[in-house]
């Protein structure tokens, strides 16, 4: 099977310190991407999985986020102690971790409870 | 079996349906120096900037564009990724972004001329890898 069988993406965005919304990655380490990528590659999961670094992926309110594809379960709040538990359940054995899971309506939605009344439109600088 | 094949399936030559569409765009930048080439070259991710603004002014809200890091498809710079059907395009210029927002985001139909063959997708014998 050449073709992802799963897509990670990890945001790694990184704003200025005292931006209106908070960043996935407030050090522009990406430090959670790098650990799940190394933690991917050592359980030796069977297929052909990527972890993906992704620029804002406009959950700020919910980061440290990590979407996983084909089957689009969003993740926030992230921590380094749960990507264990995202290896082993949902990658390995196809169950999406429950409790780190984004509510529907936190999901792209203006009704998100988390989300600032009144968010500046402003896209990240080139990188 | 992956989303594209299992789209395939059910929809056979049918729209897709409209469900909620994450659309990533590559926006890597390497040094001029790497032996690979970069999606965003010149570092002012403008296919990203574009895509959005055309999704924006076609009114699909439940497309939403979002910036990625290194796909792992340089060969095929510039390079789009459709998810949940997983179709993944290649080369992509800005004046195809009309087509790709109204054909495939607005109508459930991909653009199968851009769309990237099965035998590119992260196999060694694809014949744009050096």
């Amino acid at each position: 099977m050449p073709e992802f069988d799963r897509h990670i993406f990890v945001c790694t965005n990184q704003r200025e310190a005292g931006a209106a919304r908070p960043s996935c990655s407030p050090d522009g380490k990406g430090k959670l991407h790098s650990l799940l990528k190394d933690k991917v590659k050592a359980a030796k999961l069977p297929g052909v999985l990527r972890v993906n670094k992704s620029g804002c992926l406009e959950q700020c309110e919910h980061g440290p986020t990590i979407v996983v594809y084909p089957e689009q379960v969003w993740y926030g709040f992230v921590q380094p102690e749960d990507l264990d538990e995202i290896v082993e359940e949902h990658l390995r054995h196809g169950r999406p971790v429950e409790r780190l899971r984004l509510a529907p309506e936190c999901v792209n939605t203006e009704s998100c409870p988390h989300r600032p009344a009144e968010i500046p439109r402003v896209d990240p600088p080139p990188c | 079996m992956n989303t594209r094949n299992l789209f395939s399936r059910l929809f056979g030559e049918k729209a897709l349906p409209a469900v909620p569409r994450e659309v990533y765009v590559c926006t890597n930048r390497r040094d001029a120096a790497a032996g690979k080439p970069s999606c965003n070259a010149n570092g002012t991710r403008e296919l990203l900037a574009q895509l959005k603004g055309k999704v924006e002014a076609a009114n699909l809200p439940m497309v939403k564009v979002k910036p990625s890091g290194c796909m792992d498809h340089c060969e095929h710079g510039q390079t789009i990724a459709v998810y949940p059907e997983d179709v993944w395009y290649g080369f992509v210029r800005v004046e195809d972004l009309d087509e790709i927002v109204d054909k495939h985001l607005r109508r459930g139909r991909p653009v199968e001329r851009l769309v990237l063959a099965a035998e590119c997708r992260n196999t060694e014998s694809c014949p744009h890898r050096s």
